[in-house]
């Protein structure tokens, strides 16, 4: 069975964003950027996939100009088989994104296609529904478990009440969730592996997709700042405070 | 454990490669290692190195760095036996070893006899490793990091698994505009349909270390243009 991943290039989650000063989009120059955290759990899912027999080769793909290349072969270094770059300038949107993963699903044929739920930088929540809805294939959003039955795939999802179990038949579309798994660190020789992997180049034109923009970023401004809080003399003044100027008691 | 004599080589040059390998991944050490399928041919490569999971920090610095020399890939080491096999290919020419890491093919070359051997590598710590591998082999080399820079007549370019990144590709034309014959190693590229290069013949081999790779990339296949 051949899984097929999406990864993203995003800001790492260490870094404390800032937009820029005329405020047109968030800084992003010279700010460390890393594989998108649900994606890399989709990655550790593909790979236990894989070292469990149940696939037969993992195929990541990235979105992206020539820079997400450090995140497929990060992605390949965690042990995916090889790598598919969809060259697009800028940040595409995720409509587009699904577009193009559709496009890379009819060429490669995967048996399953997994994703992480979202991307912490524009934090959308759209792209695995939006193919699942391109390609007709059923999906499990949101998974905390993934468990390959024959030809049917049973997916764990975290919704607000607890949990729900679904069965997808193959060929499925699963998003990732936070407590899927928790993704290794690459060893010295996965990541020397990596480095010769196969890597392939392809253009929106090669997978029929016209790259449209139908989003417009109008602002970025940061959250007003917290002003100071204030020391209380004792229990009382708090209460007093609590129930007089916060009205919360 | 062998150990070897390195008369020829030198002890500085080999510290500071240790050194520089060290500062990349803590831990990492180097030996000189005889290739199994090449008669008496050593190169200095990767010995002990953390078998555990690298920490982030570390993993960049792996990926940033290329280190390709520390290992003799299966490639390398088919086109190097292939030379010792067939030391005519060589003999009495000039003789270029396109992206040589750890100087495998160039050495190789050197060793059956060719004219001048250049050794080309955008990698400065790779071009350090190949003049301590060829004092160790008790060859001459000339070194290059810049491939255009290099002037005179080639007789043969010899190419050994630079096709993993496919921005490489069009470097095959330029290579037959450069000189008269061109020898490919490679187990990266499956349909390899490129006239004018020609297929030869299929080898099996290993990296060294062995990194257990998937199959496929064990059989090395030769390709050749010109000649």
């Amino acid at each position: 069975m051949k899984v097929l991943v999406a990864v993203k290039r995003v800001v790492d989650y260490n870094v404390k964003v800032r937009a820029k000063a005329d405020g047109s989009d968030v800084d992003l120059n010279n700010v460390k950027m890393a594989i998108n955290p649900f994606c890399e759990i989709a990655v550790e899912e593909a790979v236990r996939l894989k070292e469990k027999g149940v696939a037969t080769e993992v195929v990541v793909v990235s979105i992206g100009g020539k820079t997400c290349q450090e995140q497929i072969r990060t992605a390949l270094a965690l042990g995916a088989d090889r790598g598919i770059q969809v060259e697009v300038e800028g940040n595409a949107e995720p409509l587009v994104v699904a577009k193009l993963l559709k496009g890379v699903v009819e060429k490669e044929e995967p048996q399953l296609v997994i994703l992480g739920k979202q991307s912490i930088d524009g934090d959308n929540n759209q792209t695995g529904q939006m193919l699942g809805a391109l390609t007709g294939m059923g999906q499990g959003t949101f998974a905390s478990e993934v468990v390959v039955d024959g030809d049917k795939v049973n997916v764990t999802r975290e919704i607000d009440g607890g949990l729900q179990t679904v069965a997808l038949t193959l060929p499925a579309i699963v998003t990732t969730d936070l407590r899927l798994n928790e993704p290794r660190y690459a060893s010295l020789p996965n990541i020397m592996k990596a480095k010769k992997k196969p890597l392939d180049v392809l253009t929106p034109a090669d997978l029929g997709v016209e790259v449209k923009s139908h989003i417009t970023l109008l602002k970025v401004e940061p959250p007003a700042e917290r002003s100071a809080g204030i020391k209380v003399a004792d229990v009382d003044q708090l209460v007093d405070k609590l129930k007089n100027e916060a009205k919360v008691i | 454990m062998t150990t070897f004599e390195i008369s020829g080589a030198d002890p500085q040059l080999r510290a500071q490669l240790a050194r520089q390998l060290a500062a990349i991944i803590p831990g990492a050490t180097l030996r000189e290692q005889v290739l199994p399928q090449c008669g008496d041919l050593r190169l200095l490569l990767l010995e002990d190195y953390p078998r555990d999971v690298l920490d982030a920090e570390a993993s960049q610095r792996v990926m940033d760095n290329p280190l390709y020399w520390v290992l003799c890939w299966a490639s390398g080491q088919v086109l190097a036996e292939y030379l010792l096999d067939n030391p005519d290919t060589v003999r009495g020419r000039r003789v270029l070893d396109f992206g040589c890491g750890s100087g495998v093919v160039a050495i190789a070359a050197a060793l059956v006899g060719a004219r001048e051997v250049i050794a080309c590598d955008i990698d400065p710590l790779a071009l350090q490793a190949t003049a301590y591998n060829a004092a160790l082999n008790a060859v001459d080399l000339t070194l290059a990091a810049d491939f255009e820079a290099v002037d005179g007549d080639l007789d043969l370019i010899l190419v050994a698994d630079v096709l993993y990144d496919r921005e490489n590709l069009p470097w095959l034309e330029r290579f037959t505009a450069r000189a008269g014959q061109v020898l490919v190693a490679d187990s990266r590229i499956r349909n390899f349909d490129r006239p004018p290069y020609r297929r030869i013949e299929q080898r099996e081999s290993c990296t060294l270390p062995d990194l257990d790779e998937s199959a496929e990339f064990r059989f090395v296949t030769l390709y050749r243009a010109g000649g």
